[in-house]
């Protein structure tokens, strides 16, 4: 009795190890790619190419930050990606919010047919249809401007898709109380339906401006000047710049860096937020591996 | 009158057969109607046509002689009571009730007041700042209500407004329902299939079948003079005990006029008792009529089951009614051919 309870005991330390080993290796994981990039970051060009690699840093080049920040157009592309950002951002959300209602709560002809089509957007990648788009937007003359840019997000069917579903959850009798109480349509949306889904609302918020951030395609596409590139394009112009066969990886992760401090700022402080939130959700009875993974699956997912 | 509904039809988009068709039904100004009648009857979609969230495939209707058919709900000045309350959960007790008056354009001065009237009315003063989500199943719906009343709409429709309500608070609720209309005065349209909320609260009610008015009358007269057989086996608890004659006419009684006395004038047959039930102030006893079918009884004795007896009817407590189920005059009876289940 007392030797099978210790067992046990022994047997759930155990346990306990292996999970601790397990999220230490996940954590390396996940951890190791930014580690590399902020070090790299402060390297020598040199250092920064070195085989086999330092894991520290032989001594710390912060100029690599200043370089990029004066030298290469960066506050130009930092405005463009702010503009193309939150632009893009509220047009897609903002047509989507619209569709989605239309899909979820109105009655009309077609609807089934319309959803449909909407639906497709999702299957057919970008790349097999930004060539006609191409040749339309310079038929149109739009290259280059950021109306180009907006055009692409005018429309977006995963939004659509997920919003819908989210309105969908919300009960029919709310939005019929809304119309009792005289509200418009748009009262409706935005003032009975987005609350409702306030959670949710955030979430595909967070996505969608990351995606935007990150944006590289199409800005790519679109663009055959600087005039609207934004960040991430900047990277690609450091990468293609080679300097003594050497290529500046020391520049290219500060500008890395610098491109990923404000989302990863604004995700570590909701991380901090999620991960006090996991460790208290102790009702649902969550081992902390789980709860870490989670935590570190959001993170990743964010990012990818 | 009040609400006029003239030959209305409605056919739901994607079926051919129409749920309601010519249907006429006009409301009194003032009273507590309430549409009764077994699920799927059409009952609901009727309420929702009259608030507007429903289309008219045909016909029309009409609010103190305006046409409304086409509409839009919150023109009609009419208030709705959901089911499952419907009130908003991202606002306060306060928010949802100002939300409607907000759209009415009305100041905030004339806001506050209206919403002190109301929260007094219905017992909520104190709540206003409380989320949907920290009040019971009962204030929620006493917030529904303050909302309905908030409106002073020309009538009030509710759909099954105390069904999501444990027994003890429905029967609380139904007796404030009764309190508020007495106070208010307004024309209240109610939806139930529970008989027992349509005979405690109405001053009419509109029994339905398939879409069909089956009768409109006072609760007294749908219990005690029931048109045809329809009303006769789905009001009372339970419904009468129908048989069809040999002339394929039909008789009804209560289960309660039911009695092992010999009676000198009436009907009597021979039946096998199946099952006794207690029921607290009576019993419930199911007979077998060999070769006819199953019938209940109430009666205050207990009666032992397996047992044969001869049950009978007084004359006095027999309805009768035609081939096409319709209540008729007396007719004398020729045989009885079976027990007749009208839902069935």
């Amino acid at each position: 009795m007392n030797s099978a309870y210790k067992r046990r005991k022994v047997l759930k330390l155990i346990g306990r190890i292996i999970e601790c080993l397990l999220l230490i290796a996940l954590i390396m994981v996940f951890i190791l790619p930014f580690y590399w990039t902020l070090i790299t970051s402060v390297k020598s060009m040199w250092e920064a190419v070195e085989n086999p690699p330092t894991w520290w840093p032989r001594e710390f080049h912060w100029e690599n930050y200043a370089t990029v920040w004066n030298e290469q157009n960066f506050l130009k592309y930092a405005k463009n990606s702010i503009i193309t950002t939150f632009g893009a951002s509220i047009i897609q959300l903002v047509s989507s919010t619209m569709a989605a209602y239309a899909f979820a709560r109105l009655r009309f002809k077609g609807k089934k047919t319309l959803f449909f089509i909407s639906l497709a957007d999702i299957m057919i990648p970008a790349q097999v249809i930004f060539l006609p788009i191409f040749i339309i937007y310079s038929r149109l003359g739009i290259l280059n401007t950021y109306l180009s840019y907006f055009l692409i997000y005018i429309y977006s069917g995963s939004t659509i898709f997920f919003l819908r579903n989210a309105f969908m959850q919300v009960p029919e009798e709310l939005v019929e109380a809304a119309r009792l109480d005289g509200a418009s349509e748009f009262s409706i949306i935005f003032r009975v339906l987005l609350p409702s889904v306030k959670s949710f609302m955030i979430t595909q918020i967070m996505l969608i401006l990351i995606s935007k951030w990150n944006g590289y395609f199409w800005i790519q596409v679109l663009t055959t000047n600087d005039h609207i590139r934004t960040l991430p394009l900047l990277l690609n112009s450091i990468l293609a710049r080679v300097e003594g066969l050497v290529i500046r990886y020391d520049l290219a992760m500060a500008t890395n860096v610098l491109i990923m401090a404000p989302m990863l700022l604004y995700i570590i402080v909701f991380s901090i937020r999620g991960f006090v939130l996991a460790l208290q959700c102790k009702a649902r009875r969550i081992p902390l591996l789980g709860k870490l993974i989670i935590i570190q699956f959001d993170y990743f997912y964010t990012f990818s | 009158m009040l609400i006029n509904l003239s030959n209305i039809k409605k056919v739901y988009p994607g079926s051919k057969d129409p749920v309601i068709e010519g249907l006429n039904l006009a409301i009194k100004e003032g009273s507590f109607t309430v549409l009764l009648g077994p699920s799927g009857c059409g009952k609901t979609t009727l309420l929702r046509m009259i608030a507007g969230l429903e289309s008219v495939t045909g016909g029309s209707i009409s609010l103190e002689g305006e046409n409304i058919t086409n509409m839009e709900p919150g023109d009609r000045n009419l208030a709705m009571v959901f089911q499952n309350y419907a009130i908003y959960p991202h606002m306060t007790v306060k928010g949802n009730i100002e939300f409607g008056l907000k759209n009415y354009q009305m100041t905030k001065q004339q806001r506050e007041e209206r919403i002190k009237l109301v929260m007094e009315l219905t017992g909520l003063t104190g709540f206003e700042n409380r989320m949907p989500n920290q009040l019971s199943g009962g204030q929620r719906q006493r917030v529904a209500l303050a909302r309905a009343i908030s409106k002073s709409p020309k009538a009030f429709l509710m759909d099954e407004p105390l069904s999501n309500l444990d027994a003890k608070l429905r029967n609380q609720m139904r007796s404030e329902l009764i309190q508020l209309y007495n106070k208010m005065g307004t024309t209240f349209i109610y939806v139930t299939h529970d008989q027992t909320e349509a005979l405690t609260m109405a001053t009419d009610i509109v029994v339905m079948k398939d879409g069909k008015i089956m009768q409109y009358d006072t609760p007294e007269n749908v219990y005690s003079n029931p048109a045809n057989v329809f009303v006769a086996q789905f009001i009372g608890d339970p419904g009468m005990d129908v048989f069809q004659t040999t002339d394929d006419q039909f008789i009804g009684f209560k289960p309660r006029a039911l009695t092992t006395e010999p009676v000198a004038e009436g009907v009597s047959f021979d039946a096998n008792l199946l099952t006794t039930e207690y029921l607290g102030y009576d019993y419930q006893m199911t007979f077998e009529v060999p070769g006819k079918g199953t019938l209940v009884m109430r009666n205050k004795k207990k009666m032992t089951s397996g047992e044969a007896y001869r049950l009978s009817v007084p004359l006095e407590d027999l309805y009768y009614f035609d081939r096409d189920q319709n209540r008729c005059e007396p007719f004398p009876i020729t045989g009885l051919k079976e027990v007749f289940h009208a839902d069935k």
